[in-house]
């Protein structure tokens, strides 16, 4: 691979954990929110 | 072997934001879902969305040029960013109460609850609509750049611009606003932790650490360290003392009344969250901006990158690291573009339809969803169709209209604070700081010289307040108009369904 090897690893990190957390809390969020509106609309 | 790396990286984000999006259906088909997703989003959700809302995929192209061209002046932008949290802060109480009693969407709403004018509602629709149209237009052009610095040139401009903004539309048209939110939410995080570890890894890799970086642009040009002052040198390029500062002050003033912006508000599941908000955004917003504007004025110390376009000296100096360096920068590019072009294009069909049709009809909220998503449509391959012209003279005199949004303020935060204020006053003090606007927007460059530099929307805004103040008190106030006051002071601020944390 091309360039800088270090700089490009933390790179690849920050982007595979910032897509993890996002799609992780998001879910999990959303999930809670839509099990919210199913009690509610009981 | 490098292209396969950067499409695999695009790929993979754009596949994460798809299901994200699209595994969260709408709880119900009605226009209060679509238009502020239920008022159910929650602390995080409402940062979130601040921050993808806020930071533009053309900044890493427009200020980039600014930091290599004028220097530390960029770092503007994080003033204003923390000046526009505080109007945020000090409207947003009121106008959430006010929207949760009374069903309120978009500024013109507000404004004919206050004022009691329908009429002044459609205009502040409209004319919101056409000064922030540009934006798109400057969006979709960062997003077709992005595309095809990602793939190295084998995606072509328009192609690249066209898969985007098939992208953004497809998810407004399923979801409205809640889709968005979901988006920017996505977005928030490639910002947070993408987004710093990039500048900051650059900054040490090429420069040896943020401090290297301030020395070497030292010792090429000491001045790209100093903000335009009377005394502040700059050749004869001086714009005058009050540049920098007028753009600070202009931009926090008009920074949360954008419909794409003020729309956040309403989408809050109560005031409490939208407090909590207001504690987290300013740090992660501050952290942000200094670490890309620093790294934006860095650049300047090398020239050699500037090319043919100094817009792109950013992007081709983080370019030097590797392909996921590449990847990493154009994500952020498109992460930028998409966070706000989703945002405007849901709130524009939305204020379209509840301020322009559903006050002369009396079509359902299964319809005005219908005709909000067609409306998303039209605007957003609208948008599409124009960036791909040769633009003309008349978007970029437009374009420089954003001055023309803080003339909404007065009418909004007399509004809030002070009964005096009628439909008249806000009329002929809109009406005024508008025309007033224009009239430089046409005749001055992007500052008057005159007036040491300072922003003609400024001037502006002056006589807007003026105006305001003295029709109010020679005009009667709106009847009825103390039982808002009350309203939005003692509403019940944790009304909301508080759903979505």
């Amino acid at each position: 691979m091309e360039g800088n090897i270090g700089v490009q690893i933390i790179l690849l990190c920050a982007y595979a954990i910032s897509i993890i957390l996002a799609i992780t809390f998001g879910s999990r969020i959303l999930r809670k929110a839509k099990e919210e509106i199913d009690k509610s609309s009981e | 072997m490098n292209l396969a790396i950067t499409l695999s990286m695009i790929a993979i984000y754009v596949a994460g934001l798809i299901y994200l999006v699209y595994r969260n259906p709408l709880p119900k088909q009605d226009f209060e879902e679509f238009a502020v997703g239920g008022r159910s989003f929650g602390w995080a959700f409402i940062t979130m969305t601040i921050i993808g809302t806020w930071y533009a995929g053309s900044m890493y192209v427009g200020w980039a040029q600014m930091g290599v061209e004028q220097g530390i002046v960029v770092t503007y932008v994080m003033f204003y960013t923390l000046g526009g949290l505080y109007v945020l802060y000090v409207i947003a109480g009121p106008l959430w109460k006010l929207g949760k009693k009374y069903g309120i969407k978009t500024m013109g709403h507000y404004f004919e609850l206050r004022y009691k004018s329908r009429s002044l509602r459609t205009f502040t629709g409209f004319v919101s609509l056409l000064i922030e149209f540009p934006w798109v237009v400057t969006e979709l052009l960062a997003a077709g750049y992005a595309m095809q610095a990602i793939s190295y040139g084998k995606i072509p401009f328009n192609l690249g611009m066209t898969i985007i903004a098939v992208i953004f539309i497809a998810y407004i048209v399923f979801a409205g606003m809640r889709a968005v939110i979901i988006a920017d939410f996505y977005q928030g995080w490639m910002y947070i932790i993408g987004g710093v570890a990039m500048f900051l890894a650059a900054g040490y890799a090429i420069f040896g650490g943020y401090r290297g970086m301030f020395m070497e642009v030292r010792n090429l040009n000491a001045e790209f360290l100093t903000v335009p002052g009377p005394s502040a040198g700059w050749g004869g390029d001086v714009p005058g003392a009050l540049f920098w500062p007028s753009l600070i002050l202009m931009g926090a003033i008009g920074a949360y009344m954008w419909p794409s912006l003020i729309a956040r508000i309403f989408a809050a599941s109560s005031t409490k969250e939208l407090k909590a908000s207001s504690r987290f955004t300013p740090l992660v917003a501050v952290a942000f901006t200094l670490v890309i504007t620093f790294f934006f004025v860095g650049t300047a110390a090398r020239p050699e990158f500037k090319g043919e376009d100094s817009a792109y000296a950013v992007v081709n100096l983080l370019s030097t690291l590797g392909p996921v360096a590449v990847a990493v920068i154009c994500i952020l590019i498109l992460n930028g573009s998409l966070s706000m072009m989703d945002s405007m294009v849901s709130t524009w069909s939305i204020v379209f339809v509840n301020d322009c049709v559903a006050p002369y009809s009396k079509v359902t909220s299964k319809g005005l969803t219908n005709i909000s998503r067609i409306s998303a449509l039209v605007i957003g391959f609208g948008g599409l169709i124009i960036s791909m012209q040769e633009l003309p003279t008349i978007i970029q005199l437009v374009i420089r209209m954003y001055q023309g949004i803080v003339q909404f303020f007065p009418a909004v935060i007399l509004g809030i604070f002070w009964k005096r204020g009628n439909k008249w006053s806000a009329w002929s003090a809109t009406l005024v700081g508008l025309i007033i606007t224009g009239i430089f927007s046409f005749t001055q460059p992007d500052f008057v010289p005159a007036l040491h530099g300072m922003q003609g929307g400024l001037v502006a805004l002056a006589a807007n307040f003026l105006v305001y103040v003295v029709v109010a008190l020679v005009t009667k106030p709106v009847p009825g108009v103390e039982q808002l006051f009350v309203d939005a002071k003692t509403a019940d601020s944790d009304l909301g369904q508080e759903l979505i944390r």
